[in-house]
């Protein structure tokens, strides 16, 4: 039965369902190329590299020796049995101009196997002498073009490159890569320039002049079928080495005696010639010596003579000084003399002057007082014309009246009245007694007789006393008072006084005569006065005349001291003019010395050039002598290196990155497929849903459910298998070329090699089947177990429900209108939300992986280089080194100012192993002092940023070292170093750490568990400066001898970054993936959404909702949906990075587990994006839906 | 003037190769508050009409009028709001939202219209007040027909559509329903057209318009319309 209606069915359905089949087809496609293609990625970069090694014959051993290799060892090595063996010529010099440090290997010039010959990229290889090919790097191919003539230089003394080659000028014939160097940057190291190899090249063999080999590449029959890096490989290449190492087990004590032979003849024949030449010399010293000691005879005679003549010149000079002495001191004297003659003119004139000065002052002086004397005297005299004593001028008869009345009265007024008569009371005294008699009067008990008589007198002695300006008229009295005012004014007022009577006469007259004879005591004055300036006269001109005595004096001196000065200078002539004498002659004398001295001493300069010139090469010689014995000491036991692969820079490397791709293929395709498989389910029992009426039909009509079934399988299996296979081929060829290409620009490698691996064939065509096909084949089968009335009749849409939120009002009641429908929507289809949110949660999560894997990865070198090791450069230091070399070493240091500090560590690498863990290298670091330790090496709880010092009570140890061992703080670790000698150390902290595994311990720590003194092996140095001074920096390191080599932490953290910049390639790579599984199942999930509420929808558009309306009216969901999911993603990423970064992680690095805040923002804003184009595509489809079929009505 | 006017009005399907016309040069009037019945058998077009009516569907030709407003020539966002602002629609189905209880189903429209009536105080005049919070699943057929004209009278529309509102009611609840709608013809004077193709309802309505095989056969002018409770069928 062909069934072919059901076929043609089939394909209708496909026809019809153009965008759900492609949904599925994409889904699984993203799914399957993502996760076939990450798979490949790894298998991939391990052929291409390897088919790279085998195309051009990289070697599979390198044999090195500290002696070069002779003929012998090339013989032994070519014995070892399947065995290619290639030797080469190599050196390391320094380009003239451009200061490449190159590596100058030779190319063969037999037809000897091709073993890590260059791998031509532009030109030629170079056929004749003087050619030069070129490492095709961007450093040679900016600074060189094909034609271009180079030469070579050094700048280590110890090199003679005309030893090494038979030119250094050569041509530039073509540029070329070497599979020794897959890496573009680095080349390795060398002891020259910087200490960094900028390249290598290549010149003809010929061209080389060395006798010994540097170098032998290896490669074995054996080894060819085996892949590179494969544990096959790494085994058989160990055998090798060993078989190897063993051929030449006896050849460093073979090469060292040959080497010592033949040094030991050397220096035998040297010190022969050595002691010839010194005999020579001496010889030919003794003669000079002889010539020498008689020029110094008449040397000795001329320096007497010269004696004698120095004595008579210092004779005759001090003679003349001193005669000329004293007659300068004469002169001084009389001068001395003059002066103070002079002085004391000058003096008497001041004299002279004051004098007649007083003389014209007491004239004038005697004038006014002679007035004043006559006036005075004048208005004396009139003032006493006024005055009168009563006596004289009361009539005698009147004056006996007085007193007798008086001496009746009482004896008082007797007295008083006397008084006043004599002129001795003044009348205003009488007057007042008068009146006080008067007032008595009636008081005293007399007689009215008595009264009487006493009341006469009283009248008569008032008529006859009077006051005494009574009697003086007026005008005359103040005549009087002003006369003597212009005297003194107290003279005035006693006139005054006397006329009223207050003064008696006498008194007054007495005062006036006082005055006058003041007056004329003041002629007398002036008579003293002038009689004192004639003497002061006199006085002067007696000191004149002296004065004039003493001129004449020092006037016969200096006559006689010019005498003496004259002849003075006559006797200096004469002695000078013998001394000139004596003088010529002596000159003479020296003319005739020096005439010998010059004949001998061009005698002796000859002889003198003679001798050190033999000197010079006695020297040499012995120099040469000396190193060589030291050499003889020197010559330790050759050491012979056995090296694989590894130890080019970039093999190992590779490997490295090609598994942390393995490591990510691990988990996150895998998770991707996770999320495309949900999707992909949910699509198919939605389809089996919308096809419900159909089944029913089918199995009324009577189908089998293998027939109903097969439809759907059908669909599913078609779209999901085509979008497998599709996805395989597009994954296995892209993926692998987008990122070895972006590994490409970090390594020169043939072109990538795709490859198909069944096995992840296999896993993708089950994993797409198994979530279509066989999810549709179980819907179909649950369906079909209804029977087919009811199946026929379509399936009730979801019932409205409340939700839990609606039983608390306070929320509810809040919500608008919209928000209650989209909160009781999201509730209504609970598995289609999960789905979504699982879906959304899944892409956002994937985004944060790669986002956040990105930020780890990078932030490792920042860390490691500049948070961590905060030194510049390290140096690592020749302990065999001698003092003057090491003093050499120190004044370069102390020398260079733009260093701001060093430490002197001791490091050592030391193996830590324990039973499940891989071994690991370790390397221990004991700084000198542990004083400013943190200014080059941050020791750190990387959570808590708490800051440890080294102390003794153990080492601290980097944290992945930590985590591996899983050490704890108070646990023991025990190391191992490189002659098995065991050391436990205490763990005391644990570090922040990202690269290699360090275990840091105090000076004095190590000395108690290692039992020595730590001796520094490498100095750290601090510095701010660029890539130049570096460079220069490290060109005067390397020449020293107590330097063996020099790392710029700017270099290695530069080629780090490099690195795994590539692997944020990889990581773009996982965020365009998932960035487009993301939109995919945005879009599915919502087309799903849409498909089963179409009817709903039309309903709200023929309610008359705008189209914007409509869309949002689902699209709210969705956007809360996305938002959940991006929120729940974000938490899961966080995980998911974990736990891809635990798997990426190599046992020598920690990744750091920080995820950048701009991470998960833009991962959520690109989930975010997403939903909005979604959203964009579904308001064109909503726009266009045909409400009208959507309404019809179901019959 | 009549108050929705239709004229020489043409729609036409492509089926493959052939031409189908579903409105072969329809013309009719119906008066301002006037309850029309639209008759015919399936398939005769009168669905189409009532779709180009109530602007879900454009015509092909023709002049259609509502209220003196041409909207033949509508753009599609003239349209959606010409069924926002002025057509209620009844659907045989129904069509409520399930996942929004009766009362919310009214506000799904009130809350875009203009001049809405109260939800609830039109659930109660449609005689489902006590049941304004059951979803519609907990409703019978009758019951979430009546939601639905409430629905539809919420935004008290120029002209209300019923496309066979009883056809999926049995006889007593489809009576009812038409009794609704006779009534709010009445009471609001809204316009109701009704399609059914049910010739026993015809005698309730004001106008009949026949339809069949894309023409308008028939339209009669009833004077005495009867009520509904008349009517058997």
């Amino acid at each position: 039965m062909k069934k072919k209606t059901l076929w043609k069915d089939i394909f209708r359905e496909i026809a019809k369902s153009k965008m759900r089949f492609l949904s599925i087809f994409l889904i699984i496609l993203l799914g399957v190329a993502f996760y076939s293609g990450i798979k490949a990625t790894s298998p991939d970069m391990v052929d291409t590299a390897d088919t790279h090694y085998k195309e051009n014959n990289l070697m599979d051993v390198k044999v090195l020796s500290t002696y070069g290799l002779t003929n012998d060892d090339i013989e032994l090595l070519k014995n070892v049995e399947g065995s290619f063996v290639e030797a080469v010529y190599t050196q390391d010099v320094i380009l003239e101009g451009t200061d490449l440090v190159t590596k100058i290997v030779s190319t063969p010039n037999t037809d000897q196997p091709d073993i890590n010959q260059p791998i031509l990229v532009e030109g030629r290889l170079p056929e004749n002498s003087g050619e030069i090919i070129l490492d095709a790097k961007n450093a040679y191919t900016e600074e060189y073009s094909i034609g271009d003539i180079i030469m070579f230089k050094t700048n280590d003394d110890s090199i003679n490159l005309d030893d090494s080659f038979t030119g250094l000028t050569y041509q530039v014939v073509g540029f070329a890569n070497s599979p020794q160097f897959i890496e573009n940057n680095a080349r390795g190291n060398t002891s020259i320039g910087s200490g960094t190899l900028d390249g290598f090249a290549f010149i003809p063999q010929d061209d080389f002049n060395l006798d010994i080999y540097t170098e032998a590449y290896l490669t074995f029959s054996s080894l060819e079928d085996l892949q590179s890096y494969s544990d096959e490989y790494e085994t058989a290449v160990k055998d090798k080495q060993t078989a190897v190492e063993e051929a030449l087990s006896k050849r460093p004590e073979e090469r060292r005696e040959e080497i010592q032979q033949r040094i030991q003849d050397e220096i035998d024949k040297g010190q022969a010639e050595l002691d010839d030449g010194r005999a020579e010399i001496e010889e030919g010293k003794q003669v000079l010596a002889d010539a020498e000691t008689q020029l110094a005879n008449a040397r000795a005679e001329l320096d007497q003579g010269w004696q004698e003549y120095n004595n008579g010149v210092e004779t005759f000079e001090t003679e003349i000084a001193n005669g000329q002495a004293t007659i300068d001191q004469n002169t001084q004297e009389l001068e001395n003399s003059r002066i103070e003659i002079v002085n004391g003119k000058a003096a008497l004139d001041t004299a002279q002057e004051e004098l007649n000065n007083s003389k014209a002052a007491l004239e004038q002086e005697r004038i006014s007082g002679e007035t004043q004397i006559v006036n005075g005297t004048a208005a004396l005299q009139s003032a006493r014309e006024t005055v009168t004593i009563p006596n004289e001028t009361i009539s005698a008869e009147n004056q006996n009246a007085l007193v007798n009345g008086a001496q009746a009265i009482n004896p008082e007024i007797s007295g008083v009245i006397n008084g006043y008569l004599e002129g001795t009371v003044p009348v205003q005294s009488v007057l007042s007694a008068i009146n006080e008699v008067e007032a008595n009067v009636s008081s005293i008990d007399e007689t009215e007789e008595a009264a009487i008589s006493i009341q006469a007198w009283i009248e008569m002695a008032r008529s006859v006393i009077q006051i005494p300006g009574m009697n003086v008229p007026l005008d005359q009295q103040v005549q009087v008072s002003e006369q003597l005012n212009t005297i003194e004014v107290e003279l005035g007022e006693l006139m005054t006084n006397y006329y009223d009577g207050v003064i008696p006469p006498t008194n007054t007259v007495e005062v006036l005569n006082t005055a006058e004879t003041r007056l004329l005591s003041i002629r007398q004055q002036l008579d003293n006065y002038e009689a004192e300036l004639n003497a002061g006269q006199e006085q002067i001109d007696q000191q004149r005349a002296e004065l004039e005595a003493a001129e004449g004096q020092i006037a016969v001196g200096r006559a006689a001291l010019e005498e003496a000065q004259n002849e003075l200078n006559q006797q200096k002539e004469n002695g000078e003019i013998e001394l000139q004498q004596a003088e010529a002659e002596l000159g003479q004398g020296e003319a005739e010395y020096q005439d010998a001295v010059e004949k001998f001493q061009s005698e002796k300069t000859e002889a003198e050039a003679e001798i050190v010139e033999a000197e010079a090469e006695l020297a040499k010689g012995q120099r040469e002598l000396d190193k060589a014995k030291a050499e003889l000491d020197d010559v330790t036991l050759p050491e012979y290196y056995v090296l694989d692969r590894n130890t080019n820079p970039g093999y190992a490397e590779f490997k490295d990155n090609a598994e942390r791709i393995a490591s990510i293929a691990e988990i996150f395709p895998v998770f991707f497929f996770l999320i495309a498989a949900l999707v992909s389910l949910t699509t198919m029992t939605r389809m089996v849903d919308e096809q419900r009426t159909q089944i029913g039909t089918l199995k009324a009509l009577g189908y089998t459910n293998w027939d109903i079934s097969k439809k759907f399988l059908v669909y599913a299996t078609l779209a999901s298998l085509t979008g497998a296979v599709i996805g395989l081929l597009l994954g296995f060829h892209l993926f692998p070329t987008v990122i070895i290409n972006a590994y490409g620009s970090l390594y020169n490698l043939s072109s990538v090699q795709i490859g198909y691996y069944l096995e992840d064939v296999i896993v993708s065509l089950i994993i797409a089947f198994l979530c279509t096909g066989l999810t549709a084949l179980v819907a179909v089968r649950v369906s079909l177990k209804s029977n087919a009335a009811n199946l026929m009749r379509p399936k009730a849409p979801k019932v409205g429900k409340r939700i839990l939120l609606e039983r608390i009002p306070f929320i509810w009641n809040r919500f608008t209108f919209t928000q209650k429908i989209t909160a009781r929507n999201i509730f209504r289809y609970k598995r289609r939300m999960l789905m979504t949110v699982a879906g959304i949660s899944g892409c956002t999560a994937l985004l944060l992986t790669g986002f956040g894997l990105s930020d780890s990865i990078s932030d490792v070198g920042t860390l490691q280089y500049g948070k961590i090791n905060q030194y510049e450069s390290i140096v690592a230091l020749n302990t065999g080194a001698t003092d003057y070399e090491k003093d050499e070493y120190t004044q370069l240091i102390e020398n260079t100012s733009e260093l701001e500090s060093g430490l002197k560590v001791y490091q050592e690498i030391y193996n830590a192993e324990v039973d499940g863990v891989n071994p690991q290298d370790v390397t221990l670091f004991v700084p000198e002092t542990t004083d400013n330790l943190d200014e080059f090496v941050s020791l750190t709880d990387r959570t808590s940023d708490e800051e440890y010092t080294l102390t003794n009570a153990g080492a601290v140890v980097s944290e992945k070292l930590a985590d591996l061992f899983d050490l704890q703080a108070g646990d023991t670790l025990t190391l191992e170093d490189a002659d098995n000698q065991e050391i436990s150390v205490t763990v005391d902290h644990i570090t922040e750490n990202y690269l290699q595994h360090f275990v840091y311990l105090s000076p004095d720590y190590y000395e108690s568990v290692v039992g020595e003194v730590p001796e520094a092996n490498t100095h750290l140095l601090n510095f701010d400066e660029s890539e130049n001074w570096e460079n220069g920096f490290g060109q005067q390191l390397t020449q020293l001898d107590a330097v063996v080599g020099v790392t710029f932490t700017s270099f290695i953290s530069e080629a780090f970054k490099d690195t795994l910049e590539s692997l944020v390639v990889v990581t773009i790579v996982l965020v365009v993936s998932a960035a487009l599984l993301a939109f995919v199942v945005l879009y599915n999930l919502t087309n799903i959404n849409v498909s089963e509420r179409i009817r709903e929808l039309s309903t709200i558009k023929v309610l008359g909702f705008y189209d914007k309306e409509v869309t949002m009216y689902v699209y709210r969901e969705n956007f809360l949906l996305t938002l959940m999911g991006t929120a729940v993603g974000l938490l899961l990423g966080l995980l998911l990075h974990g736990f891809v970064l635990e798997t990426a992680e190599l046992d020598i690095m920690m990744f750091s587990p920080v995820v950048a805040l701009s991470s998960y923002i833009y991962s959520a804003l690109l989930t975010i994006l997403f939903s909005t184009i979604v959203m964009i595509f579904m308001h064109v489809k909503l726009k266009n839906v045909d409400m009208l079929e959507a309404l019809k009505t179901v019959e | 003037m009549a108050f929705v006017k239709i004229k020489d009005e043409y729609k036409r399907y492509k089926m493959g190769e052939t031409i189908v016309a579903a409105n072969d040069g329809v013309t009719f009037d119906i008066e301002e508050g006037e309850f029309a019945v639209i008759v015919g058998p399936s398939g005769a077009g009168k669905t189409t009409v009532l779709n180009i009516l109530g602007g879900m569907d454009t015509a092909d030709e023709g002049l259609i009028e509502i209220d003196g407003i041409d909207i033949s020539d509508f753009n599609d966002k003239q349209l959606i709001r010409y069924r926002r602002e002025s057509i209620g629609f009844v659907f045989q189905s129904y069509n409520l939202v399930p996942n929004l209880t009766a009362k919310e189903n009214v506000e799904l429209a009130s809350e875009i219209s203009i001049n809405a009536l109260d939800p609830e105080k039109i659930l109660q005049e449609v005689g489902l007040g006590h049941r304004m919070n059951n979803f519609p699943a907990q409703l019978s057929g009758g019951e979430q027909q009546r939601v639905a004209i409430a629905r539809a009278l919420a935004k008290q529309p120029k002209l209300l559509l019923c496309d066979e509102p009883t056809g999926a009611l049995d006889y007593e609840t489809g009576k009812q329903v038409l009794k609704l709608l006779k009534d709010t013809c009445e009471n609001y004077g809204t316009t109701v057209i009704v399609i059914t193709h049910n010739q026993a309802i015809t005698p309730i309505a004001d106008r009949t318009i026949e339809i069949n095989n894309a023409k308008v056969r028939k339209v009669t002018l009833n004077p005495n319309p009867k009520s509904v409770a008349e009517i058997e069928w």
